[in-house]
C-alpha cells in the first residue's frame, strides 16, 4: 500500500512538474492555481451529469471550464480595463465560488466534499481500484500514469518550439511556431493535470506540486535541460520522503510533499552554488574587497600625479573619499601592499610600476 | 420582509451581517492600493500563508482564542510579505512566482501541521480548518468587535496616510526625493493587508479573501478618475456586497457566505466593465460611434463644400448617390443628411443636397481649427 | 547659521557652487555603470548632462539623489547633504517611469509636489490647491487642470511633471530628458518655462540626448562616459575634441549635422 502511494504521489509530482516549469519560465506561476481553481464547477457538472467521478465528463467539464477562465483573463488583458495580474484575481474566485455552491447544493446527493476536492487525500487512493491486462490497480494510479506520458511526449516532442516561445516569443514567431497555439497547448495540460491531480494533492497544492521543484532548479542552473533533470529528481525525492514523513507523524500526505518540496526550495535559496544567499555573501566579501581596492588603485592613478598629491592620496583623506570604516579601509590599503601594488611613503600612499599596470587591466576588463 | 426583520434580531444573522460589512470597508479601500501598486495577487499569497501561523498559534498554547490564532495568522503573514519582497529582490524569480512559492509552502505546511494535530486523540482542535474555507455562521459578537476595531484602525491609519500612500504609489521614486523613507510607507501598506487578510480569515477564509481586495477595487476603477472617489466606492461595493451576501447566504438554502459575497462582488465587478461612466465597454463604444458620426458628419461637409468648388456654377445640388461616392458608402449617410438638413447646415432638394450659408462657415472654421491642430 | 552666513556673503562674489559632486562611483552588481565622477555645476546655470547610451546619465542623477546607491563619493548641494536640503531640491523624472493610468487629475498631481513641505501627515489645502493652479498656469496648462492623466498627450504630461516641480519652489532641479517624446511647439514651451526659472534665480540639470540643441539651450554643460569627460560652461567644454572623446567613434558619424547646427 505504502509503495502504491508513493508510485501515485511520484507520478503526480512529475506530472505537474512538466507545465509547471513553462510556465515559471513565462512568468505566470499564478496561472495555474487560478486553473486549479475554476475547474471546480466544470468537475461538478461533469460529476452531477453521471453521478461519478470516474467518467470522462468530469475531465471535459474541468478543461472546458480552465479555458473560460483563461480566455476570459486575456480578453480581460486586451481591453486595458484591469492590469496585470488583476484579471487571474477577479477571474478565478467566482468560477471557484459557482463550485463550491454547487457542492453545498447538492451535498446530500453527492460524494464530494470540499475538504477533500481542495486538500485531497492520497491515503485513500488505493482504495478506489481497476482491473488493468489482469492487474489490479488503484485508479488514481492508471489516471497519473496516462496523463504523465501525455506530458513527457508532448514534452519531447515540442521540447525545442516550448523552449523557443518561453524564452524568445517574437523569434519563435518569426520561425513559424504559432506562440498563441503553444500557449493554448501549456493552458490545456496544465488544466488535465490539474484535473488529474485533484483529488490526490488538493487543488490548492496543485500550484506547489508546479512550480516549487522548479523554482528550487531555476536557483540551482540556467539550462533548460539541466533545470528538467533536477526538477523531476526534486519532485521524485519529495515525493518519497513527503508520503514516508506524512505516515511516520500521522499527517495528510499532500502538505508533507509540499514541506519537504519547500525544504528542498530553501536548502537551494541558501547554498545554491551560484545564486545562494550563503555563496553571495561569500562571495559579496571577496569581490567587495577586489572591488574597493580597485578604486583604491584607480584613485591613486588618477590623483596621484597632480600637485594635491599630499592631501588626496594620504591615509586620512583615503578614508575620508570613501565610505569604509577605518578598520575595512585599513585592510584596502594592506591588501594593496601585500600584493605589491601599492607602497606607502612618508603619510602617502603611491602605486607602485605593477599596481599601475594591475589597474589598466582591472579597468579594461569593466568595460 | 422576514429577512429584515432577522437582520436586526436574528442574533447570529446580525453578526455576519455587520461584520461582512466593517471587513469589505477595509479590505475595499486597502484593496485598490494594493492593485493599483500592479500587486493584484499578493493578497490571495498572504492569505494562504496564514494558515501555519494558526495552526502553530494553536501547537504552542492550546487555546483556541480568536485573538490569540489571528495574532499567529499576523506573524505569518508579515513573514510572507517579508519573504515575497525579499525573493523577488535576490533571485530571478519573478513576483508571480514569489507569491505562488511562499503560497506553496507556507500553505503546505500550515496543512502537514493541520493534518497532524487533527490525528491527536485531544478533540479541541476541530474547527481550525474553518479557517481555510471561513464560516460566517460562527461569528460571535467578540468577533464582530474585533473585526470592527481592526478595520476601524486600517481606515483611520489610509486616512492619516493617503497622501503618503497615494504619491507613493503613483511616483515612488520623486516622493522619495520629497523626504518621505520609502521603506516605511511600504511597512505601512504591509501592516493594513495583513490586518484586513487576518480579520478576514473566520468569515469567508483563505482562499476567497484575495477577491474581497482585488474585486471592488477593479470594479470602482471603472467609475472614477479621482484616487479619493475609487477608495470610497471600493469600500462600499465590498461592504455591501459583503452584507447582501450574507443575507442571500442566510435565506433557506444555507448557502456558503465567502462564496455568495465573491459572487456579488463579481456581479458589480461585470455591471462596472460594461457600462462603467468613465472607461466601461459600453461607454466606450457609444463615444466612438458618437465620435465616428461627427466624423462622417464633417466629411459629408467638405465633400459638399468640394463638390460645390469644382463647379463653375455655384448654388448645384448634388445627389446623394454623389455624396457616398466621396465620404464612401455608410448605412448612416441617409440618418447623417438627415440630421444635418435638420441642423440647418445642408439644404435638400428631392434627394439632392446644398451646403447652406451655416453650413460654409462651418466648414471654413474646420479648414481653420485644422491649421490650428498642425501647428 | 554657518550656511546662511555663507549665502549673504557670497552676494557680494561670485556665485557659489549649487552641486558638487566628488569621487563619485556607482556600481550594479560590482560592474561600474559611473567611476569617480568629479563635478560641480555653479548655482543659477541650465546644465546638460549628455553622453552616448550606456553612458550613466540618468543613473547620475538617481545618485545625486540617492534613488540608487553609491559604493563611494559624495554629493552636496550648497555644501550640504541632501538629507539637509530635500526641500530645495525636485526631481522631474522620465515620463516612463509612472503609471499614467493612475487614477488622478493633473492638479491632483501638480500638488503632489508640495507634500514634501507638508511633511507626513498634513493635508494640502487651499493654499496648496492655488499654489498648484498658479504653478500650471506658468506652464500653460490652466484649462487642462481637471482632465485625467491618462488622456494627456506626451508634451501635457511634460508640463505636468514640471508644474509638480514647480509647486515644490526648490532652488535646484534635476530632470531627466524632459524634451524626449514631445513635439517641437511642446518643446520652445519647456524652454521658456525653464528659462524663466532659470531666471528666478534656479539651478537646472538636465539629461539631454539631442547634441543638436545642446549649444542653443543650455549655457553648461557635463559630458559624460561612466568618467566625467569634461565640464564646465559651454563655449569651453562643448568641443569637438570633447564630443569626440565622450562618443568614441559614435561621434564622427554625427559630426556634420552638429557643425550645422552650431553656425
Amino acid at each position: 500500500m505504502t509503495a502504491e502511494i508513493i508510485i501515485i504521489a511520484t507520478l503526480a509530482s512529475l506530472a505537474c512538474a512538466i507545465p509547471g516549469i513553462f510556465l515559471l519560465l513565462k512568468r505566470m506561476a499564478l496561472i495555474s492555481d487560478a486553473i486549479s481553481h475554476s475547474i471546480l464547477p466544470g468537475i461538478v457538472i461533469g460529476f452531477l451529469f453521471r453521478q461519478s467521478l470516474n467518467t470522462p465528463y468530469p475531465i471535459v467539464g474541468a478543461v472546458l471550464f480552465a479555458m473560460v477562465m483563461v480566455i476570459t483573463v486575456e480578453a480581460l488583458n486586451r481591453s486595458a480595463l484591469v492590469k496585470g495580474d488583476t484579471a487571474i484575481a477577479i477571474v478565478f474566485p467566482p468560477l471557484f465560488s459557482i463550485g463550491v455552491v454547487l457542492v453545498s447544493l447538492y451535498a446530500n446527493n453527492v460524494h464530494l466534499d470540499t475538504d477533500a476536492v481542495l486538500l485531497g487525500e492520497l491515503a485513500f487512493a488505493p482504495f478506489d481500484r481497476m482491473m488493468l491486462f489482469g492487474h489490479s490497480l488503484p485508479k488514481s494510479l492508471v489516471k497519473m500514469a496516462i496523463i504523465l506520458v501525455m506530458n513527457l511526449t508532448i514534452m519531447l516532442l515540442l521540447f525545442k518550439e516550448l523552449k523557443v516561445s518561453t524564452f524568445d516569443p517574437v523569434l519563435s514567431r518569426s520561425l513559424g511556431f504559432s506562440p498563441s497555439l503553444l500557449h493554448y497547448l501549456l493552458m490545456f495540460i496544465t488544466s488535465v493535470t490539474a484535473v488529474g491531480a485533484f483529488d490526490s494533492v488538493g487543488a490548492i497544492l496543485v500550484l506547489a506540486f508546479m512550480i516549487t521543484p522548479t523554482a528550487t532548479a531555476l536557483l540551482l542552473t540556467n539550462s533548460l535541460l539541466v533545470m528538467v533533470l533536477i526538477t523531476f529528481a526534486i519532485s521524485s525525492a519529495s515525493s518519497l520522503l513527503g508520503v514516508l514523513l506524512a505516515i511516520r507523524i500521522d499527517s495528510g500526505i499532500s502538505g508533507a510533499i509540499t514541506t519537504i518540496m519547500g525544504l528542498f526550495f530553501i536548502t537551494a535559496y541558501l547554498f545554491s552554488p551560484t545564486v545562494g544567499v550563503v555563496t553571495k555573501i561569500r562571495n559579496k566579501q571577496r569581490i567587495a574587497l577586489e572591488y574597493a581596492l580597485s578604486i583604491v588603485l584607480y584613485h591613486l592613478l588618477h590623483h596621484c600625479e597632480e600637485d594635491d598629491m599630499e592631501t588626496e592620496c594620504s591615509y586620512g583623506h583615503l578614508r575620508l573619499q570613501f565610505n569604509y570604516s577605518p578598520r575595512y579601509m585599513r585592510k584596502v590599503v594592506h591588501t594593496g601592499v601585500r600584493r605589491g601594488l601599492i607602497e606607502q611613503i612618508g603619510e602617502v600612499f603611491h602605486l607602485t610600476e605593477s599596481g599601475k599596470e594591475t589597474h589598466v587591466d582591472t579597468f579594461r576588463l569593466h568595460h | 420582509m422576514s429577512l429584515l426583520y432577522d437582520l436586526f434580531f436574528d442574533y447570529t444573522l446580525r453578526n455576519v451581517a455587520l461584520g461582512t460589512l466593517l471587513l469589505g470597508l477595509g479590505s475595499g479601500a486597502i484593496g485598490s492600493f494594493m492593485t493599483l501598486r500592479g500587486e493584484s495577487l499578493i493578497g490571495d499569497a498572504i492569505a494562504h500563508a496564514t494558515l501555519p501561523g494558526v495552526v502553530l498559534a494553536y501547537l504552542l498554547t492550546s487555546t483556541k482564542d480568536p485573538l490569540l490564532l489571528l495574532s499567529g495568522a499576523a506573524i505569518a503573514g508579515i513573514l510572507g510579505i517579508g519573504a515575497i519582497m525579499g525573493l523577488t529582490r535576490t533571485t530571478k524569480i519573478d513576483s508571480d512566482g514569489a507569491n505562488g512559492i511562499i503560497l506553496s509552502i507556507f500553505f503546505g505546511f500550515g496543512l502537514l501541521l493541520l493534518t497532524y494535530i487533527q490525528k491527536l486523540p485531544d478533540a479541541s482542535q476541530a474547527g481550525l480548518d474553518r479557517f481555510i474555507f471561513g464560516q460566517a455562521a460562527t461569528i460571535v459578537a467578540s468577533d464582530v468587535a474585533l473585526i470592527a476595531i481592526v478595520q476601524g484602525v486600517v481606515l483611520l491609519t489610509l486616512i492619516l496616510f493617503f497622501k503618503e500612500l497615494k504619491s507613493s504609489t503613483f511616483d515612488p521614486q520623486s516622493t522619495t526625493v520629497m523626504g518621505f523613507n520609502r521603506k516605511i510607507i511600504d511597512a505601512i501598506f504591509a501592516t493594513l493587508l495583513v490586518a484586513v487578510i487576518v480579520t478576514g480569515l473566520q468569515t469567508v477564509g483563505v482562499i476567497l479573501i484575495s477577491a474581497l481586495l482585488v474585486t471592488p477595487a477593479a470594479a470602482a476603477r471603472q467609475w472614477t478618475h479621482s484616487l479619493k472617489t475609487m477608495v470610497i466606492l471600493s469600500s462600499l461595493f465590498s461592504g455591501i456586497s459583503g452584507m447582501v451576501g450574507s443575507l442571500i447566504s442566510a435565506t433557506e438554502m444555507n448557502l456558503p457566505t465567502g462564496p455568495i459575497i465573491v459572487l456579488v462582488l463579481t456581479a458589480i465587478v461585470v455591471i462596472s466593465l460594461l457600462f462603467g461612466s468613465r472607461r466601461g465597454l459600453v461607454i466606450k463604444k457609444v463615444s466612438q460611434y458618437r465620435r465616428q458620426g461627427h466624423f462622417d458628419e464633417r466629411r459629408i461637409l467638405l465633400a459638399l463644400d468640394e463638390l460645390s468648388r469644382s463647379h463653375d456654377q455655384r448654388g448645384l445640388y448634388h445627389s446623394h448617390h454623389t455624396i457616398s461616392l466621396l465620404v464612401g458608402e455608410r448605412h448612416s449617410m441617409r440618418r447623417l443628411l438627415a440630421k444635418l438638413v435638420k441642423e440647418g447646415a445642408i439644404l435638400k432638394e428631392g434627394d439632392a443636397y446644398l451646403l447652406s450659408k451655416q453650413g460654409e462657415a462651418t466648414v471654413a472654421s474646420l479648414a481653420l481649427e485644422e491649421v490650428h491642430h498642425d501647428r | 547659521m554657518p550656511w546662511e552666513h555663507k549665502r549673504t556673503e557670497s552676494m557680494n562674489h561670485e556665485p557659489q557652487i549649487a552641486i558638487e559632486v566628488e569621487d563619485l562611483t556607482v556600481a550594479y552588481h560590482h560592474n561600474p555603470v559611473l567611476w569617480d565622477i568629479d563635478l560641480s555645476i555653479p548655482e543659477g546655470v541650465i546644465s546638460a548632462i549628455v553622453g552616448p547610451n550606456g553612458a550613466g546619465k540618468s543613473t547620475l542623477i538617481k545618485a545625486m539623489l540617492r534613488l540608487v546607491p553609491i559604493s563611494s563619493g559624495t554629493v552636496t548641494f550648497f555644501g550640504r547633504p541632501l538629507d539637509e536640503m530635500r526641500r530645495s531640491v525636485a526631481y522631474v523624472p522620465q515620463r516612463s517611469e509612472v503609471d499614467w493610468d493612475f487614477p488622478t487629475t493633473v492638479h491632483d498631481v501638480v500638488m503632489m509636489g508640495s507634500y514634501g513641505a507638508l511633511g507626513w501627515i498634513r493635508k494640502p489645502g487651499r493654499r496648496e490647491r492655488e499654489k498648484a493652479m498658479s504653478a500650471l498656469e506658468k506652464v500653460g496648462m490652466v484649462e487642462f487642470a481637471n482632465r485625467q492623466i491618462s488622456e494627456l498627450s506626451g508634451g501635457q504630461q511634460q508640463r505636468t511633471f514640471i508644474a509638480r516641480a514647480l509647486v515644490q519652489d526648490a532652488n535646484i532641479l534635476l530632470m531627466d530628458e524632459p524634451f524626449a517624446g514631445v513635439d517641437a511647439a511642446t518643446e520652445q514651451a519647456i524652454l521658456a518655462v525653464l528659462r524663466d526659472l532659470q531666471q528666478a534665480g534656479k539651478t537646472l540639470v538636465i539629461v539631454h540626448h539631442d547634441l543638436l540643441t545642446v549649444k542653443s539651450y543650455f549655457d553648461h554643460v557635463i559630458l559624460l562616459n561612466v568618467h566625467t569627460i569634461a565640464d564646465g560652461p559651454i563655449e569651453r567644454t562643448f568641443t569637438e575634441e570633447n564630443l569626440e572623446r565622450a562618443y568614441k567613434g559614435k561621434f564622427s558619424a554625427m559630426k556634420g549635422r552638429i557643425d550645422e547646427s552650431v553656425v
